[in-house]
Parts: C-alpha cells; sequence; structure tokens
C-alpha cells in the first residue's frame, strides 16, 4: 500500500507543469545530451540539435521525449526502495545504484532505437513501444531484488531466543 | 509459502526473458482479437463519460477504427448533420503489451494456483488498458474541431487534464508497473527469501 502511494504521488507530481518544468524537461535535456555525446565518440555523423538526435548521412532522427528518460523506472524503483524497511544508508545506497542501472539501460536504449530505426522502421517500433519499455522495468526489478540481498538479516525466531 | 523455484534472481531473469520470447509474438498474433475487445470495453466508458451517442469499433490494418456518432446537444450545437460520424483511430497493443509481460513474469516463477492468478491478473490489466485506451480516443474527440477551427467536444480544463493524465498513465505505466506489482503481490516468495524472511537464501545473483 505504501508503495503503492508512493508511486501515484510521484507520478502526480512528475505530470505537474513545476515537475515537468523543473525536474523532468532538465532531466530530458540531460540524457539526450549523455546519449549525444556517447555515439559521437565512435559515429562522427551524429548530430544533436537539443533533445533531437540525427544522423548526417540518412537524415533519420530521434526527438528523446518525456517517456524516453527512464523516469518511470526510477519512479518505481524510488517507491520500492522508501516502501521496504531497511536503514536510510541501504537506501541510499540502492537509490544511486539504481540510477546508475536505470540510466545506463536507457543509454543503450536509446543508441539502440537510433540504428534500428535506421535499419528497419517496424523493429523500430516495437522495440520503442513494448520491448524497450518492458526491459527497463524488468531493469528496475532485478535492481531492487539484488538489493534485498544486501540488505542486513533480521534475526531468527531461533537467534532471537537462543538471546 | 513455498520456496521459490531453484535459482537466484538471473536464473528468474532468465525464465522471464524465455517466456517473453514466447507471449510477446503470441500477444501479437492475437492483436485483433485482445485489441478489439480492449477497445470495446473503452467504448463503454466512453459512451459514459464524453458526449458520444453511439460507437462502432473496427479492425483496419492493423489499427482499431472508432466510428463515432455526438450525442444529440453536441450536434445541433455545432450545427453537423444529424448522424454525422466520425473516425477516430489507436493502437491499443500499446496499453495492452502488460498482458504478456505480467504472464512471462507469473510462468517465470510459477506460483501456487498460476491459472486463477493469471486471470485475475488478466483482467486487472485488461480493465487499465480499456481505461488507457478510452483516454486516448478522448483526447482524440478533442481535437476534432470545425471549419473555422473550434473544437466540437470541448472538454473543461480538469476534464482534459485527467483524459490526458489517463492517456499517459494507459501507456507508459498500467503495462510496465501494474504487472510489476500484481506480481509481486501475487508472488511474494522472492521478495521473502531475498530479505530473509524464511528459509535459506536461494537468490544467488
Amino acid at each position: 500500500m505504501l508503495f503503492a502511494a508512493i508511486v501515484v504521488l510521484l507520478f502526480a507530481a512528475e505530470l505537474t507543469p513545476p515537475g515537468q518544468k523543473y525536474f523532468v524537461e532538465p532531466w530530458t535535456a540531460l540524457v539526450a545530451k549523455a546519449a549525444t555525446a556517447f555515439m559521437r565518440a565512435f559515429d562522427s555523423g551524429v548530430i544533436a540539435l537539443g533533445p533531437t538526435i540525427t544522423d548526417a548521412a540518412s537524415g533519420f532522427a530521434v526527438t528523446i521525449l518525456a517517456g524516453c528518460n527512464g523516469v518511470e523506472a526510477m519512479i518505481v524503483l524510488v517507491a520500492a526502495l522508501l516502501a521496504y524497511p531497511a536503514p536510510l544508508r541501504h537506501k541510499l545506497i540502492g537509490l544511486a545504484a539504481g540510477i546508475v542501472a536505470i540510466q545506463a539501460l536507457n543509454l543503450v536504449r536509446i543508441v539502440s532505437l537510433f540504428y534500428i530505426g535506421q535499419w528497419n522502421r517496424a523493429v523500430f517500433e516495437w522495440a520503442h513501444l513494448y520491448a524497450w519499455q518492458v526491459l527497463i522495468m524488468l531493469d528496475a526489478l532485478v535492481v531492487w531484488l539484488l538489493w534485498l540481498r544486501t540488505l542486513p538479516q533480521a534475526p531468527s525466531a531461533e537467534t532471537r531466543a537462543a538471546a | 509459502v513455498t520456496e521459490p523455484r531453484a535459482g537466484g534472481v538471473l536464473a528468474l531473469l532468465a525464465r522471464i526473458f524465455a517466456w517473453s520470447v514466447l507471449l510477446f509474438p503470441l500477444w501479437y498474433l492475437a492483436a485483433k482479437p485482445v485489441s478489439v475487445a480492449v477497445a470495446s470495453g473503452a467504448v463503454v466508458l466512453v459512451k459514459a463519460a464524453t458526449p458520444v451517442e453511439r460507437a462502432r469499433v473496427r479492425w483496419v490494418e492493423q489499427r482499431i477504427v472508432y466510428e463515432v456518432e455526438l450525442d444529440g446537444a453536441t450536434t445541433y450545437r455545432n450545427r453537423l448533420p444529424p448522424g454525422a460520424i466520425f473516425e477516430l483511430s489507436s493502437n491499443p497493443l500499446r496499453q495492452t503489451f502488460g498482458l504478456p509481460f505480467f504472464l512471462a513474469l507469473l510462468l517465470a516463477s510459477r506460483p501456487p494456483r498460476a491459472v486463477r492468478r493469471a486471470l485475475l491478473g488478466m483482467v486487472v490489466l485488461s480493465a487499465l488498458a480499456a481505461l488507457g485506451v478510452a483516454s486516448e480516443v478522448a483526447v482524440d474527440l478533442g481535437t476534432i474541431v470545425d471549419p473555422a477551427g473550434a473544437a466540437l467536444v470541448a472538454f473543461g480544463s480538469v476534464a482534459a487534464t485527467l483524459w490526458a493524465l489517463g492517456f499517459q498513465l494507459g501507456t507508459l505505466v498500467f503495462p510496465t508497473v501494474v504487472p510489476v506489482m500484481l506480481w509481486v503481490a501475487m508472488d511474494p516468495r522472492y521478495l521473502r527469501t531475498a530479505a530473509g524472511h524464511e528459509g535459506p537464501r536461494s537468490l544467488s545473483p
């Protein structure tokens, strides 16, 4: 219940005009810049104009919008970390590791979609609309399950009885 | 509560991928019945919440086409010919890809009474997908304009915001977040074992 409440609260905050202006838009611009910088390291034909990344040779372009920035998966992970009873230090470590993991995979998503789109539009649509959305959420789920393993173990009933 | 199936998080992930490879193509092959069913549910919501009198769902070239007829008051106010039909279209797969995702999660962990849980989850996800599709149709409805550029169906600011929110949730959140939430709620063994709340740890990354 707490998880659902935090998810709803954070999604509502994300969708408000201030949430969009002060968090989503700057974050999306940052994601676009990171993706462009990454791609230009090995592909000089990549041109960036704001959140739009264009291939100079083919003219194919992708625009990074809300929904392509990994924010939804981060919100779910934040809610899961906050809702689960754990020491604050563990929550912060989980949060940092989770954001890195989600954004790293999101970078792979953007780069892959940029090249898939130049190769085959139907596969691009499939990967963009369905496959990558699921993969990013699976990433958040796996991070959370692995994070659970790092938590200090609650003493078992036998240990408590012996003490 | 029984122990989770053997293997750790990565084994679980491998099983999720394996089931996804099977289930996503099946869902895509069943695009027509899935889309028509969800769109038909969406039409009920649209008729209840917007000035749409009648709506018909058709499957045309991998998309759903809605033939909508506005109610008498809206038709009269906009001086439309009686029985004027407007066509809107959408791709309900954008709202239903949570179905194969949820089933892949469930089949990968195989909880007790998996069939019952799978059916329950599919009902929940289909209902949410219908809400998302209805929101998309309502948003599109608000974009129909007369020759002078005025909207035929003018939603209030709150209603317009809610429909836009429903569309966002329907495409971005319901198909991705709700399957995970349902899976965690229906099969909490991985969580309990991972957190050491019961039995030996069986989750090795």
